[in-house]
């Protein structure tokens, strides 16, 4: 099989609202990039700086893959996929994380069957726009807050669903999805994700990428597994995307 | 005022543990008991600057470290004080962000 390519998964990513650069971090340095050529130097010292940090955590058995480096303008987001190697993403700070996480998910999934390749040209991009652009930053954040607003609330405008729809919209298509695929089997693997999602996370779409991760632990042979879990990330982003526009 | 607002943290459903530092490195409140998590956190806030410098993208406000298997852990760095918070696991970072935003400004950590 192909194997996935390293400027594909930055390209992907990079197309994301609030997502202005990223990068990805391999065995001490920086295999791929989509950063402006001014700061490539100090990319794989960002890099290793994370990576110690989580190899710091691992040492005490925190099992922590993810973290959230706030700077001024900007959140600096890295990601340890399949301990192999880090995406590390520039990001601002009303980033929605849902769609982030559900991609990183696929991701991740997607290197465990078919391994990554370097790019086939120089990792460079210095045609994009520099990090410290404040423009950048404020035309993304405009749109981003009112729909993933901390405290989980719209920002009054009457078309907007509120929270709590969003997220029985979006587990009602989980589950629709899985009855599509299963029969009524699909109904007690939903069931039983949904109670182990509402007794380890806050049920709110935030989380909603744990839920589908409980989903496909509960499902039966790799290939399905793989198959519901491409079809629900898929949905889960088309959806998010179709309430952002509501 | 400062013990007001590290009390209140911890009234916090979602919070499990703090641990205040001062410039030094030296804690001034703790409520972690475990000792190798209260290092990785003093670590993370002594490690910031060398991020900083290396970087050259500005200052560290927070680190904030998430998992699907451990509590969440963040620090939280100011120029006198920093503050290291272990939260629970299926809290999200923009929740942890909204409910201690008003504390983090009366221990004069981030934005004033």
């Amino acid at each position: 099989m192909s194997k996935l390519d390293m400027d594909n998964i930055l390209s992907e990513l990079v197309s994301f609202d609030g997502i202005s650069h990223s990068c990805i971090y391999q065995n001490e340095q920086i295999t791929a990039s989509t950063f402006p050529s001014i700061i490539q130097d100090k990319l794989s010292g960002m890099g290793a700086f994370i990576d110690k940090i989580f190899t710091s955590a691992h040492a005490i058995d925190r099992n922590h893959d993810e973290i959230h480096i706030e700077l001024e303008e900007n959140t600096l987001i890295a990601y340890r996929v399949n301990d192999d190697f880090l995406l590390i993403l520039m990001a601002t700070k009303s980033i929605n994380l849902s769609l982030v996480y559900m991609t990183i998910k696929s991701i991740e999934k997607s290197v465990k069957l078919h391994g990554i390749t370097p790019p086939k040209t120089k990792p460079a991009q210095p045609s994009f726009l520099k990090v410290s652009e404040k423009k950048e930053v404020g035309d993304y954040r405009k749109e981003d807050i009112p729909i993933w607003s901390v405290n989980g609330e719209s920002n009054g405008a009457p078309s907007e669903l509120v929270s709590q729809q969003k997220l029985e919209r979006s587990s009602n298509g989980l589950k629709k999805l899985l009855l599509e695929n299963f029969g009524p089997v699909g109904d007690i693997i939903f069931d039983e994700a949904l109670k182990q999602w509402e007794a380890s996370h806050r049920p709110e779409l935030e989380n909603i990428g744990k839920l589908v991760d409980l989903i496909t632990l509960e499902i039966d042979g790799k290939n399905e597994k793989r198959a519901f879990f491409n079809k629900a990330t898929r949905y889960i982003r088309r959806s998010i995307s179709e309430m952002e526009n509501e | 005022m400062e013990e007001d607002a590290i009390d209140q943290i911890m009234q916090i459903k979602q919070i499990k543990g703090i641990i205040q530092t001062n410039t030094e490195g030296e804690d001034i409140v703790s409520t972690i008991e475990d000792e190798q998590l209260s290092h990785f956190m003093r670590f993370l806030v002594s490690y910031a600057p060398l991020f900083e410098e290396t970087a050259e993208l500005g200052s560290i406000k927070s680190i904030i470290l998430t998992s699907n298997k451990n509590d969440n852990l963040g620090v939280f760095i100011g120029k006198e004080r920093s503050l290291g918070i272990l939260f629970a696991r299926g809290c999200s970072v923009k929740k942890l962000y909204s409910q201690i935003k008003i504390f983090l400004k009366k221990l004069s950590i981030g934005d004033e």
